[in-house]
């Protein structure tokens, strides 16, 4: 089975900010970015246990910082796209262990950097997502990006 | 002849690049973030210090390489000058494209991506083998062959691309330094970061941009080197101690090539 | 209001004091109420909170610090402030001075161990800051609980993940430290770190009101307040178990590195413009107690009093009460005063130079508040006076003479120690003893650890950590003055006897610098030990303090600052190993005169300086064979001074090429570690003879395996050593001739010392490389 969990802070991103700015000076028209961390756990594994586990690993989850939740959907939301790296080598076949900690029945852990875009009150189009992406989100060298090119936008929440 | 270092917000490495810039004879000026761009480009050559520019947000040297002040340093490149990145500047002239200057501006086709520790940081003591179309690039013709004494410090320094471009990395002679021993052989065990070819440092087809992962300004003075046959005869000599050594020759080669004119 | 009314409205308070969350005495808050007239406001009560809990007050401890010695020649500024500092030397006309400054962050480093240990570094590098100075080098005593133990692996990673992820981006190097690994801080783990700075003694800023400053500028700089660290303070005053770590997460702070590296760079633009207009300011760090407490401690420390509006801090979420704005500890602020015709300029250098706002969202310098003649502390907020407070009351809160017990360690004579232990003990030299202590917890590799710290940056690096005893930094360009700095504290002694372990504790930090060629010139302490309201703790405390009094009397190093962390125990009673932790500073007035440890040519000469001692309490090789013993090393404090000025005197005269001092796992371990460091460049060994001791110290097990302290030599002259020796009256006899075989050998015995270097190497190499986010 696989779980997904989404991480974001609570406290002002000044990465997401900084994003901001850089993508704004390079003429693109956002208002809002927001920036999550997405672990995704494979294995056989009960999820309720294992998202009980990661509540007490500081450097995935810090209450005094972070917000998490479960991502059901495979895929970016609209305005959204998945940063990781292509050959990234944390995931084991043996048995994973983060931060000393031994996660029961997870055989690989991936690690990717969802940003969600916002532009006139709504999510940005899937035009506006990628020409972040290929001109600051990700490094085509090292890195992948999965947005869904036909996906609609939506209003903001914010 | 005048040198820009420049410092962005997170650069930690700063004066430490200026000494060894003044100490090959080079007219050298930290220039701060917040400067004028047009003051900027009067400067003859730039050098990229390391640290954590723009705390490294996105990805490594992401940011700094859309710094106003790099468009600065982009144009002159271009133009010619002398530009240097060190370390975290390594990874930034990787993210303007400059270096390997394979593709377009800010596409970057290559990267010093997290070490292939799981990206932890690392600092050891390393040796970078002047490699490559040497005789190309204006300032690395003035190395020679033996292995410079360097510190690798950095939590990304693995060279990654696509299986194609470090084939014409490779055979463009892109390749500045790579890992060795002290002898100069290159193996796993000397290379501290898992990069491609045991590459330490790359270099544009021109020749005039260069992008090294270790430092050579951390162990570019007697008394920070290694033991060895060097510092033991420096020892009971304080003016011995202090003289540059090692990693200098890097600055003292870009003070050279400077002084003959490369534009 | 009739008394009677005032009383049992106290009593209603107190009754209802619980849902605060505060740690005050019920009879704490019955002083303030009638020293205020009135019950205090919430802000008060978490001001006193902060201001009177045993972190910020010292209410247990303090009168037995007095009794260290805290003067002497080489100390240009005493322990007033939050560091303290020694005189380096002069160069080109100027006296520089380091300033020291040693701190804990235990508590939060257990319960976030990733920002905690982080944020230990964010505060100690503010307080070198705040005195005018560059910061120059960093080092962190750390104390692990089993790693076999889940959550104690947890701690280990996360608090050297931590640690890598400040240090190594503000561009301070990390030059030493060391590590010990114990089943007594399994719940407790201990975080300590030092900083050092380099600063003009014409150019020290003090953490005080400028004579003469009323109607000056507070001017609060640095990250906007949050909720975060909020209760930091009385957090560290309380034990912890489980269920509470989980609770006090809130209380750990955020700590932002990349912040701390600009705001570093513009407060050293403030000190050049300070410099160029003759201008005198007050400096000083936020730490426990947030900004009431710095602010309230600046203008108090001058004899003056502030009004503070709270509305003009800035604050990073919405909504914050006055009580969090005032002693909230949201990490990466400082506050200043300064004439008001300086603040324009220093605001603009923050804000615009440096561009703080642009860097961190809400970060700026802001004027907050105003010098005042009148000694109170008032602070303002939405049109409201929520504080009004006489300073002295606040800052020098409460003492306790609290009672203690002093336990006495169970020694006992050789020759009955022998016969108890004699079917354990090895007594020979004997590969799989040695074996055991290069592979034991305490000995073994560290470079999986300091490897990950960033120990070049600034490029004034001479020896890294790892390559000698101690890290040796040439802090002014061009110049040879060189500083050493060490760390020492060993729990096992901790364990049998504080007093002892304090004592021995500064003779080892003084050997190690001198092990670099540096004359030991000052000191701080870290004081780690369990709740103090249990006399067993406090007798052990007390007994520490005694140890550390003596020792640096007698070595003529005095205590220039220091830190106390106290209830470093879990509720289930489980306490640390007493823990007196000191950091030792030494001076080389000229680089070329200090050398690393590794072996550095064939043929050399080998000397032992020092008596063997068959005391092996506390040591790795009772550890490794099974037994214990209260038997610690004794201290000759005359003979340790002469071993520390025969090896100043012979680094001088230029006879020295490596030295080790003797230290855990004994003199086998220094030969073996000097060897593993030029292994691979010179296939160092040594062909071993103790032929040289005269017979009742010819015991192999004493002089091979015992810690009772002196040094491994390798010398130029094997004649001129002896001479230098004698001249000192110090036991120095010749032990090894170095060799290029890679092989240590002694009688009929060769231990291969590539195969024994693996040995050491890969403990916590293995530990370390486990793959995890």
């Amino acid at each position: 089975m696989i779980a997904r969990f989404a991480v974001s802070l609570t406290i002002p991103d000044n990465t997401a900010y900084t994003t901001l700015v850089a993508l704004r000076h390079l003429g693109i028209d956002l208002e809002r970015i927001e920036r999550a961390e997405l672990y995704e756990f494979d294995g056989d594994f009960d999820a309720a246990k294992l998202e009980a586990t990661i509540r007490t690993i500081e450097t995935i989850f810090n209450p005094n910082k972070h917000r998490m939740e479960l991502r059901s959907l495979a895929e970016p939301l609209p305005g959204e796209v998945w940063i990781d790296e292509r050959d990234e080598p944390v995931a084991t076949t043996t048995r994973v262990t983060v931060a000393g900690r031994m996660l029961e029945g997870v055989r690989s852990l991936r690690r990717a950097t969802a940003w969600r875009l916002y532009s006139g009150g709504k999510t940005a189009d899937s035009a506006t997502v990628g020409r972040a992406v290929e001109t600051l989100l990700c490094n085509p060298a090292f890195q992948r990006a999965l947005y869904d090119p036909r996906t609609k936008t939506v209003a903001s929440h914010a | 002849m005048s040198v820009a270092v420049m410092v962005f917000p997170g650069t930690n490495s700063e004066d430490e690049t200026l000494r060894a810039v003044k100490a090959a004879g080079l007219d050298g000026r930290l220039v701060h973030w917040s400067a004028d761009p047009a003051s900027v480009r009067g400067f003859d050559a730039y050098i990229l210090p390391g640290g954590f520019a723009y705390e490294d947000r996105i990805r490594a040297g992401a940011v700094a390489a859309h710094d106003r002040l790099m468009d600065v340093v982009i144009e002159g490149a271009q133009s010619g000058k002398l530009v240097l990145g060190i370390c975290n500047g390594a990874q930034v002239l990787l993210e303007t494209g400059l270096v390997p200057g394979t593709g377009p501006i800010r596409r970057p086709t290559a990267a010093f991506a997290p070490n292939g520790n799981g990206g932890r940081f690392r600092s050891v003591r390393v040796y970078a083998r002047p490699v490559g179309a040497r005789a190309r690039s204006p300032f690395l013709a003035a190395l020679g062959d033996a292995p410079i004494p360097m510190w690798a410090s950095h939590g990304d320094g693995r060279l990654v691309a696509s299986h194609a471009e470090l084939q014409t990395i490779e055979s463009g002679g892109h390749i500045a330094f790579v890992y060795s021993d002290e002898a100069g052989i290159t193996s796993d065990a000397v290379i501290p970061n898992g990069s491609a070819l045991g590459v330490a440092g790359l270099v544009n087809a021109r020749g005039n941009v260069l992008a090294i992962m270790p430092h050579p300004e951390r162990d570019g003075w007697v008394f920070q080197h290694r033991d060895g046959p060097e510092k033991l005869a420096a020892m009971n000599d304080g003016d011995a101690m202090l003289a540059p050594s090692g990693g200098s020759v890097i600055f003292s080669a870009f003070a050279q090539a400077m002084n003959a004119g490369v534009r | 209001m009739t008394t009677t009314s005032f009383e049992s409205e106290i009593d209603a308070y107190i009754a209802g004091l619980s849902r605060y969350g505060v740690a005050l005495s019920a009879a704490e808050i019955r002083r303030i109420a009638h020293t205020l007239g009135r019950l205090p406001s919430e802000t008060e009560l978490y001001a006193f909170d902060a201001q009177w809990s045993e972190h910020c007050s010292y209410k247990s401890s303090r009168h037995h610090l007095r009794r260290l010695p805290t003067d002497g020649p080489t100390v240009m500024q005493g322990p007033a402030e939050d560091a303290g500092i020694l005189h380096l030397g002069e160069w080109q006309g100027e006296r520089y001075g380091i300033v020291i400054a040693h701190e804990s962050h235990n508590h939060p480093s257990q319960v976030v161990p990733f920002e905690g240990a982080a944020t230990g570094i964010g505060g100690i590098v503010r307080d070198v800051l705040c005195m005018g100075a560059q910061v120059i080098a960093v080092a962190d005593p750390l104390r692990f609980g089993r790693l076999e133990d889940a959550h104690c692996r947890y701690v280990a990673q996360g608090v050297v993940d931590g640690i890598a992820a400040y240090g190594n981006a503000i561009g301070v190097p990390n030059i030493g430290g060391d590590v010990y690994i114990d089943e007594s801080f399994d719940d407790n783990v201990l975080v300590n770190v030092v900083a050092l700075g380099l600063v003009k003694e014409s150019e020290i800023i003090h953490s005080k009101a400028p004579k003469g400053s009323v109607g000056w500028d507070i001017v609060l700089v640095g990250k906007a307040t949050d909720r975060s660290g909020f209760g930091g303070a009385s957090f560290s005053s309380v034990t912890l178990d489980e269920d509470d770590a989980e609770a006090n997460k809130g209380a750990v702070q955020v700590p932002d590195p990349f912040l701390k590296n600009v705001i570093i760079r513009a407060s050293y633009r403030v000190f050049e413009e300070l410099r160029a207009h003759g201008i005198e300011a007050g400096f000083k760090d936020l730490g426990a107690g947030g900004m009431a407490g710095c602010t309230l401690e600046l203008v108090s420390s001058g004899g003056y009093g502030a009004i503070v509006d709270l509305d003009k801090a800035p604050t990073g979420q919405p909504n914050l009460p006055p009580a969090v704005i005032a002693i909230g500890e949201t990490q990466e602020r400082l506050a200043w005063v300064v004439p008001p015709s300086f603040t324009p300029e220093l605001l603009r250098i923050y804000n615009e130079e440096f561009s703080l706002p642009e860097i961190s969202r809400g970060a700026c310098a802001a004027v907050i508040g105003v010098v005042t003649e009148e000694p109170f502390y008032v602070a303002r907020f939405a049109g409201e006076e929520v504080m009004r407070v006489p300073t002295r009351f606040l800052t020098d809160g409460v003492r306790y003479n609290r009672p203690y017990t002093i336990a006495l360690p169970d020694v006992e004579p050789f020759a009955d120690f022998d016969a108890r232990t004699r079917d354990r003990r090895v007594a020979k030299l004997d590969r799989a003893t040695v074996e055991n202590i290069l592979a034991h917890r305490d000995v073994c590799s560290r470079a999986p650890i300091y490897t990950r710290f960033d120990s070049v940056v600034r490029g004034t690096t001479a020896i890294p950590a790892g390559e000698a005893d101690a890290g040796v930094i040439v802090p002014i360009p061009g110049a040879p003055l060189a500083v050493a700095l060490s760390v020492d504290g060993n729990p096992r002694y901790g364990a049998i006897d504080a007093m002892r372990a304090a004592e021995l504790a500064v003779c080892e930090s003084a050997r190690n610098v001198a092990a670099v060629g540096a004359r030991p010139v000052g000191m701080t302490d870290c004081l780690n030990f369990g709740d103090p309201t249990d006399p067993k703790h406090l007798g052990e405390f007390v007994a520490a303090v005694d140890g550390l009094a003596y020792a640096a009397r007698r070595l003529g190093t005095p205590f220039v600052s220091g830190n106390v962390s106290l209830y470093n125990q879990s509720k289930a009673g489980r306490a640390i190993s007493p823990s007196p932790i000191v950091a030792c500073v030494g001076t080389i007035p000229n680089i070329a005169k200090s050398a690393t440890f590794a072996i550095k040519r064939s043929g050399s000469a080998v000397h032992f300086v020092g008596m063997p001692q068959p005391n092996f309490g506390g040591s790795v090789y009772a550890d490794i064979c099974g037994f214990t013993s209260a038997n610690l090393p004794t201290v000759d404090y005359d003979e340790v001074a002469r071993e520390i000025d025969l090896m100043i005197e012979a680094f001088d005269e230029g006879v020295v090429l490596a030295a080790h001092d003797i230290s855990d796992g004994g003199a086998i371990t220094a030969l073996c570690e000097m060897a593993f460091a030029s292994l691979d460049r010179n296939r160092a060994g040594f062909q071993v003879d103790t032929s040289a001791f005269p017979d009742k110290h010819a015991h192999d097990e004493a002089i091979f395996y015992g810690e009772a302290g002196g040094f491994i030599v390798e010398v130029t002259d094997s004649t001129a050593f002896a001479r230098l020796a004698d001249r000192h009256r110090v036991f120095a006899p010749l032990i090894a001739r170095t060799t290029d075989d890679a092989t240590l050998r002694y009688n009929d015995l060769a231990f291969d010392l590539f195969d024994l270097r693996e040995t050491w190497a890969a403990p916590l190499r293995d530990f370390y490389a486990e793959a995890r986010v």
